[in-house]
């Protein structure tokens, strides 16, 4: 049905190559998110597999069939753009009905589907007015109205909700979640958003500077990042990324000298090898001077009502996000004192790769 | 009569090539000393011309304006060229501040019969060039129910061209007195030249005439008009304007296929000049057609242009068609108007009156426009002589002025412009055998009359 | 009016009398401002059209004092075979004109705005023919189409056309002032390719996923959506078509050789006011080209109203 396959997909602008060679599958009925800081190819990615950019090298699959020069319309995919892309001079009706009437479907088979569409997504009383006369999230209802009426066998989403306010992009992702659920499609959807990323994907592909650093369920990339690029860019508050060095005999030497107990398995590694500990910022906690394996003065103290976000200078060029509980009345300029809890930290090897827990 | 430009075409193209809304500009464009116009300092407008031209004409009115003890004189030179000098003209006299004088390349009558310029019979009378001393049917094209609106000072004069070397090669003999004395016998000697190859003229005699100025000269030729003057009448569907053109007609059809546009593609065989339109070269300067009508001012241009041309051509007297008599010769003049509102106008005339008897004769020697009152004592142009020697320049200039003193009237119609577009369009239906000469000669009359009595109605 | 609420505003006394008086102060200004453009207009637009319908009542042979006729030179157009032909001439000039070049217009503007290194060098191209004078233009046009010497017969005679005289013959002479009038389209282009940058890329390439036909988003996206751009070329082609002049005369003459074939409305009028100094007359002729021209002008912009999608309105 609707899987897609991606083999050796490159692409070049001029002489600089923007995709470097992606290989992925995308099972049917996945909702997969591309995810990744802008300039990381994401769209492009998307675009190509839609068929508005040209593949230089590689192939694409689409439910099977080779797609790689067809035209975008006959590749059996939708697409919802970030500026919704709705034909201005047409109305919304116009709008989700003009790729069917120019597929030959009969009138009255296109209103049939254009108004179920309709009904579905709550936009019937949309349909006699032109996207000027509609706000942002008509607008963007519309359009994934126009996507679903067509019943493609792939949704596109490219960052779809970030030209909405905070509370209508909560809205919307729920509906696009129901509706992933409803039309048990394959769906791709583009965000720089990691929030969306995490609510919506079945698995999530981390793209950095043109190549995938990760494929992975949100869990997997959120607990067990493989490098520290995904490391840094999954999650908010960020990992905390500290230098160490590793001691035979499973000891950690942090930056400033502290010597914690590694407990978990890792691969073999010359003496005194540089890591890098990945901790979460829950994952670090306040405590009294004794127990400290860092301390540091609060650089800045972010009161969110429940919790706090503690940022505090450790070193020289090493700072510290700690995650701690509303009541905690830091203020900037106080010093404090933290453990880690080691349960759930990451190490990262030499190269940057993720070493453990394996 | 500097330019060539002024013979290029069957159809008077020269000025409309410009804007409509030329005029209004060049008013606001013109410089101040255009109109900087003071009791004492004549002021002289030039449609156009070579820089030679305008040198001439500067340096005669400078002299002339010392020598009379007026102050410093101005000419305003080509300001034809760059925009429609007859509405700038206009324009100038409807403001009260025209020139002094002006020079034109257009009949004075329509205008001048409106009250554009100063009739000049009143100071004619007073001075020392007598109306007489003008040839009458050049000052026809001046003048309107009696009164004279300006002065042909010099003109070009029509006459035949012929290529003697064209001639003596079929061993015909090259003397003027020799030439074709009937439109019969021009026919006939035609014949001798005519090559054809396929669809393309190569080489031919003479043309049936088509340049639609002159066939006032060749209905006169054939005893006829194509506007009487006295009974201000037009006259262009007359018997024998009608003859004329069934003549030329047949000769069309017997000699050259009956087909112009075969002709013109085959080179421009109407003119010296290479034809505007095609872009071909001039027959005759090409030794390809052996004789041709055309105006003097090709001799000052024979030699000079870079066409391949021959050496040894003559001029000889237009022959006479079947209903002819006499030959007759025809013009288009260099005329100088006095503007309405002039604030010199004695002085100016003063000038005109140098200008024809004294100036011309400095002009015609560097530029060969003919001098055309009798009075003149003419130098023969200085480069004819270079080029072919005293007494050949010597003879020319004096049959120019033999044939400049039987000039048929032309130029003499108050409605002239219309009445020439309606021949044009008469002859390219008759050439073009869209209708029969007859046909089209009538339309041509019924339209032009009405026009005429239109204007003449005041 | 933001100065003079705010006065009204911050005074003492808000009254009425003072916004309105602040706000006439600023209308004086404003008219001030405009009067120099007001003069303007009057001077050499209005007056002049006024006159125009004046002198068309007169008998004006160019110097000396118009006389009153009445309508004479209104009715001396009826019977004036110039007059008709000239009119049937320029109306199948415009009517084959206008809608050929808004169409190549339309076609060089579609290839144009595919993004090419050389897009604006190509831009610049097309341009440059405007920039040349129409009489010069007209006389390189008229040496091109030369028989027997001319690149363009020569070209088509060597693919085996029997190409006509184009400017002798009367059947054609029309369409090389056609042509030749087609020519120049590069300020109708870059209204076009101003209207085709102007639709978003994303719309673009929505339609490109709705249908594979290229001719579907031409038809249905692509050109309701510069229908502005096509009703102002439409519009300014429709009134320069009725003056084409200078191309006209150059070929034709004041004749409209052949056969009166480029015999055309303006050439009439030019001809009746500064050759045959008839100027009551040609301002009759004028006051129909404008009364046509108006009227056709008005009937497009009725009409707009259903077939101009202007993205500004919320309909």
């Amino acid at each position: 049905m609707g899987a897609v396959t991606l083999t050796g997909v490159r692409k070049l602008f001029g002489t600089m190559e923007v995709i470097k060679g992606i290989d992925l599958a995308i099972a049917d009925r996945e909702l997969v998110v591309f995810v990744g800081p802008s300039g990381c190819g994401k769209s492009t990615l998307l675009r190509m597999i839609a068929g508005l950019e040209d593949v230089d090298y590689g192939a694409i699959e689409i439910a099977g069939r080779d797609v790689t020069e067809l035209a975008p319309a006959l590749r059996g995919v939708a697409m919802v753009f970030q500026n919704y892309a709705l034909y201005p001079h047409m109305t919304a009706y116009d709008n989700m009905a003009y790729g069917l009437r120019r597929a030959g479907l009969a009138g009255a088979e296109v209103d049939k589907r254009v108004r179920a569409t309709a009904a579905m997504l709550q936009i019937t009383e949309l349909l006699p007015r032109r996207p000027k006369a509609m706000s942002g999230g008509q607008r963007q209802r519309v359009a994934i109205g126009r996507a679903i009426v067509r019943n493609p066998e792939v949704f596109m989403f490219d960052e779809p909700l970030s030209n909405l306010d905070a509370a209508l992009r909560v809205e919307m992702r729920s509906q696009i979640a129901r509706l992933h659920r409803e039309l048990q499609a394959t769906m791709i959807f583009v965000t720089h958003d990691q929030v969306e990323a995490m609510t919506l994907a079945d698995r999530i592909v981390v793209l950095n500077g043109g190549r995938i650093e990760q494929v992975g369920t949100p869990r997997e990339v959120y607990h067990r990042p493989a490098n520290i690029f995904v490391a840094g860019f999954i999650g908010s508050p960020a990992m905390n990324l500290l230098p160490a060095n590793l001691h035979r005999g499973a000891a950690l030497e942090l930056g400033w000298g502290t010597r914690v107990t590694w407990t978990a398995a890792v691969p073999a590694l010359p003496d005194n090898a540089p890591v890098t500990l990945g901790v979460r910022p829950e994952r670090v906690s306040l405590c009294d001077a004794a127990r400290a394996q860092a301390s540091g003065e609060v650089t800045l103290a972010e009161h969110l009502g429940d919790e706090t976000i503690l940022h505090l200078k450790v070193s020289d060029g090493v700072s510290l996000t700690v995650k701690a509980g509303g009541d905690v009345a830091a203020l900037v300029g106080d010093r404090l004192h933290v453990a880690f809890d080691l349960a759930g930290a990451c190490l990262f090897g030499p190269d940057g790769r993720r070493i453990a827990p394996d | 009569m500097a330019l060539k430009t002024k013979t290029t075409s069957a159809i008077s193209r020269r000025g409309f090539l410009r804007g409509s809304a030329a005029a209004t500009g060049a008013l606001m464009v013109l410089p101040r000393g255009a109109f900087a116009q003071t009791e004492g300092q004549l002021l002289l407008w030039l449609p156009g011309g070579s820089d030679l031209f305008c040198q001439i004409h500067t340096g005669l009115l400078e002299g002339f304006s010392a020598g009379a003890g007026l102050g410093p004189a101005t000419t305003v030179c080509g300001l034809g060229q760059d925009t429609e000098f007859t509405l700038a003209l206009i324009g100038s006299i409807t403001a009260g501040n025209p020139p002094d004088i002006s020079m034109l390349w257009d009949s004075p009558v329509a205008l001048g019969s409106q009250g554009a310029f100063m009739a000049l019979d009143e100071m004619m009378a007073g001075s020392k060039i007598s109306i007489d001393t003008w040839p009458a049917g050049l000052l026809s094209s001046c003048q309107f129910k009696g009164q004279t609106f300006g002065l042909p000072v010099t003109a070009g004069v029509y006459s035949m061209w012929y290529n003697e070397e064209m001639f003596e090669a079929k061993g015909i003999s090259p003397a003027r007195a020799d030439f074709p004395k009937t439109w019969a016998d021009m026919r006939a000697l035609s014949k001798e030249f005519t090559v054809w190859e396929g669809d393309k003229l190569v080489t031919a005699g003479f043309m049936p005439p088509r340049v639609p100025e002159t066939m006032a000269i060749w209905s006169a030729l054939n005893g006829g008009m194509l506007y009487d003057e006295a009974n201000l009448r037009y006259t262009i569907d007359s018997e024998q304007n009608i003859e004329m053109m069934n003549f030329f007609l047949d000769w069309l059809n017997e000699e050259y296929k009956g087909d112009v546009n075969l002709v013109d593609r085959s080179g421009n065989f109407l003119d010296g000049y290479p034809n505007s339109t095609t872009g071909l070269g001039p027959a005759f300067r090409e030794g390809r057609l052996a004789g041709m009508q055309s105006g003097s001012w090709l001799m000052g241009d024979i030699y000079g242009d870079p066409v391949p041309t021959f050496e040894r051509w003559n001029l000889a007297a237009h022959p006479t068609g079947p209903s002819g008599t006499a030959s007759v010769s025809g013009t288009w003049p260099n005329w100088f108007v006095i503007p309405a509102g002039s604030k010199n106008p004695q002085a100016a005339f003063d000038y005109l009156t140098y200008l024809s008897t004294e100036g011309v004769v400095e002009w015609y020697q560097q530029i060969p426009d003919v001098p055309t009152n009798s009075q003149v004592q003419a130098k023969s142009p200085q480069s004819l002589v270079d080029r072919r020697g005293a007494a050949f320049a010597d003879d020319v200039t004096a049959f120019l002025a033999e044939q400049a003193a039987v000039v048929t009237p032309m130029w003499n119609s108050p409605v002239q412009s219309f009445g020439a577009d309606q021949v044009a369009r008469a002859l390219e239906k008759i050439y073009t055998k869209a209708a029969t000469p007859a046909e089209s000669l009538a339309e041509a009359q019924v339209a032009s009359q009405a026009e005429l009595e239109r204007v003449l109605a005041g | 009016m933001a100065a003079g609420t705010q006065i009204a505003v911050s005074g003492a006394s808000p009254s009425p009398r003072r916004r309105r008086r602040a706000g006439r102060g600023e209308a004086r200004a404003g008219v001030l401002f405009a009067l120099p453009w007001m003069i303007g207009l009057a001077t050499f637009t209005i007056i002049p059209l006024i006159l125009t319908f004046y002198i068309a009542q007169t008998k004006f042979q160019i110097v000396g004092p118009p006389k009153y006729i009445g309508l004479e030179n209104y009715e001396a157009m009826w019977t004036d075979a110039a007059f008709w032909r000239s009119a049937q001439n320029t109306l199948f000039f415009a009517a084959v004109s206008v809608p050929l070049k808004l169409a190549l217009a339309l076609g060089l503007a579609l290839l144009l705005n595919r993004a090419t290194a050389l897009s604006g060098l190509y831009r610049t191209v097309f341009y440059l023919p405007f920039l040349m004078p129409a009489v010069a233009g007209s006389v390189v046009f008229m040496l091109l189409l030369t028989p027997g010497a001319g690149p363009v017969n020569i070209i088509l005679e060597a693919f085996g056309f029997n190409p006509p005289d184009w400017l002798r013959d009367p059947d054609s002479a029309l369409w090389a002032i056609i042509m030749l009038s087609i020519w120049p389209l590069g300020v109708e282009t870059l209204v076009f390719l101003g209207g085709l940058q102007n639709i978003p890329r994303d719309v673009s390439e929505a339609a490109e996923l709705d249908s594979p036909e290229p001719w579907h988003k031409l038809w249905w996206i692509t050109l309701p959506l510069i229908t502005p751009m096509i009703l102002f070329n439409l519009v300014i082609g429709i009134i320069y078509s009725f003056q084409i002049f200078a191309q006209a005369i150059v070929i034709g003459g004041t004749t409209g050789t052949p056969a009166e074939a480029t015999l055309m409305y303006m050439v009439v009028i030019y001809r009746a006011a500064f050759r045959y100094f008839n100027v009551g007359y040609a301002a009759a002729l004028a006051t129909v080209l404008f009364f046509v021209v108006l009227l056709l002008a008005l009937l497009i912009f009725r009409t707009a109203r259903s077939w101009v999608y202007y993205e500004g309105e919320s309909r």
